[in-house]
């Protein structure tokens, strides 16, 4: 009877011995499979160790957003100034690669960044810039305040440029019998209303922001290339181009990916090929929280055409 | 502390509570060795195969790490206040039908009952490299298992209280029963709570 017993003993503490080594295989296995995605996914990341290059991706539309927006972690400007923010008191970090693929945004989101990476510069920090699909307008002006920039050939650029869009339903309204009770402190104070037309005053007043807005664009970006303004002139009728156009109008310093982008960065930081590269880390709850965007926050094409909430003065390409 | 290792004593009550679950419960009243620390070594090993277990089928990020260099600590907690919970419920009830109350007994019954459960991984695994609905097994493996605890702590019921099966069954189905509702309802409010806040912000 003892003798079973031992024996039986002996058999679960040999089960105990291969439940610890399988735990141990997980362990590794998950261990490899994750190395494994992330040199698929970073190929330049490793190691991540000492002085290195950090990375900051800037996509989609540049705009301020409500903070109690759970998703504007994602694309607001307060997030790209919070990463930039955090690259700058990182010691480590001796350059920065800005990942752009943005069609631009509104005037002040935009102004408010670069003159964060134009201080950056400043701090001897050198900044390259690598285009996306796009980066027009103020995606493009972002990209100015770098030491370098490349684009790929078929990356869309340029659209130098300040536009404001607001839609004229006033034929909807009459249509539909709406009319709009408006009080109002002063003659301006419903200016770019949708139920309405636009005043000849009117007009000529948005035209002033725009213009200068569209002169503080010029001002800005001619001083990140430094190039004369009247170089830049030329190309900055809103016209988009793809990376060759641009390279030849000097509005890039070179054709390349992000590759290309991080081994510049390493060459004006003066660091060895194999610095370290410091990607954004999402965390799992945010790239969950990033899932849910698409079901909770929809919006249709047509409120996003006629941008009926909020008229802004944007550089921004509106294709 | 060594002499009792190396008797090997302390593995007999891993061995009875996955074969004999009635010597499981004589062996605890005995209480040599220790039952209680001896039981906590399961739920640690069953927070760790969870962990395991799962980041095996889900993606591989980096959390991995800090679920199993500290996660695995909130795991532990949390299952000892399940099963503290689910002790006290048995318990009440059993005292409710005129039993008398065990809670010291059936603390550490709970606590060996999960024995099973760290099997889950071996199982998963082999479905894992051979990619064989992996998700299906684990599903299936995590109900089978389950259901093997919750035997094991009926049985051990029946033989703390000298009730037939049946009625320590009941006992033991009754508080999941109640802890189930009470879970369903509050996620019913969390989920249109979530829901309001979404669609206002």
């Amino acid at each position: 009877m003892g003798g079973v017993m031992d024996r039986n003993r002996k058999i679960l503490i040999a089960i105990f011995a291969l439940l610890i080594l399988s735990s141990i295989l997980a362990i590794v296995d998950i261990s490899l499979k994750m190395q494994g995605a992330r040199r698929e996914a970073y190929p330049f990341s490793v190691p991540q160790i000492g002085p290195g290059i950090g990375i900051i991706r800037i996509t989609g539309p540049i705009m301020f957003t409500d903070t109690g927006d759970p998703f504007s972690l994602k694309y607001g400007s307060e997030a790209i100034l919070k990463r930039l923010n955090e690259l700058e008191e990182d010691d480590r970090i001796k350059a920065i690669v800005l990942r752009i693929n943005s069609p631009g945004g509104t005037v002040a989101a935009t102004q408010e960044i670069f003159q964060k990476l134009l201080k950056l510069r400043k701090k001897n920090i050198p900044l390259v810039a690598s285009m996306g699909d796009i980066a027009a307008s103020g995606g493009y002006y972002l990209a100015s305040a770098c030491n370098y920039i490349y684009a790929n050939h078929g990356t869309i650029t340029g659209s130098i440029g300040v536009i404001a869009v607001a839609p004229n339903l006033k034929g909807l309204f009459e249509k539909l019998g709406i009319q709009m009770n408006v009080i109002k402190s002063g003659k301006y104070k419903d200016l770019l209303a949708s139920y309405r037309d636009i005043s000849a005053e009117e007009r000529e007043l948005i035209q002033e922001m725009i213009d200068s807005s569209y002169q503080k664009f010029l001002k800005d970006v001619s001083m990140g290339r430094n190039m004369p303004i009247g170089d830049i002139e030329p190309y900055a009728d809103g016209r988009v181009m793809n990376g060759s156009s641009a390279l030849e109008s000097k509005l890039i310093d070179g054709i390349g990916g992000l590759e290309s982008a991080i081994a510049k960065a390493k060459e004006l930081a003066e660091l060895p090929e194999d610095a370290a590269v410091y990607d954004e880390i999402r965390h799992p709850l945010e790239q969950f929280l990033m899932s849910m965007e698409n079901v909770f926050m929809r919006h249709s094409e047509l409120e996003r055409r006629l941008n009926v909430k909020h008229t802004m003065i944007e550089y921004r390409y509106q294709p | 502390m060594i002499e009792t290792l190396r008797s090997l004593r302390w593995v007999d009550y891993y061995l009875h509570a996955l074969v004999d679950p009635r010597k499981l419960v004589t062996l605890i009243n005995r209480g040599e060795p220790k039952p209680l620390p001896l039981s906590l070594i399961v739920v640690a090993a069953v927070a760790i195969i969870d962990i395991l277990s799962g980041s095996l089928l889900s993606p591989q990020t980096p959390f991995f790490y800090h679920k199993i260099t500290y996660g695995w600590i909130l795991f532990i907690l949390i299952t000892l206040m399940e099963i503290v919970i689910i002790a006290a419920f048995i318990d009440l009830t059993c005292q409710f039908l005129g039993y008398e109350g065990a809670i010291r007994t059936l603390i550490p019954l709970l606590c060996f009952s999960l024995l099973p459960q760290t099997l889950l991984l071996p199982l998963v695994y082999i479905f894992t490299v051979f990619r064989f609905a992996p998700l299906f097994f684990y599903a299936f493996f995590s109900i089978a298992l389950f259901i093997w605890s919750a035997l094991i702590v009926m049985i051990g019921l029946s033989e703390i209280n000298k009730i037939p099966f049946s009625k320590s069954a009941l006992i033991v189905i009754f508080p999941f029963i109640l802890i189930g509702l009470f879970v369903f309802f509050v996620l019913v409010l969390l989920f249109t709570q979530l829901i309001g806040y979404i669609s206002l912000t």
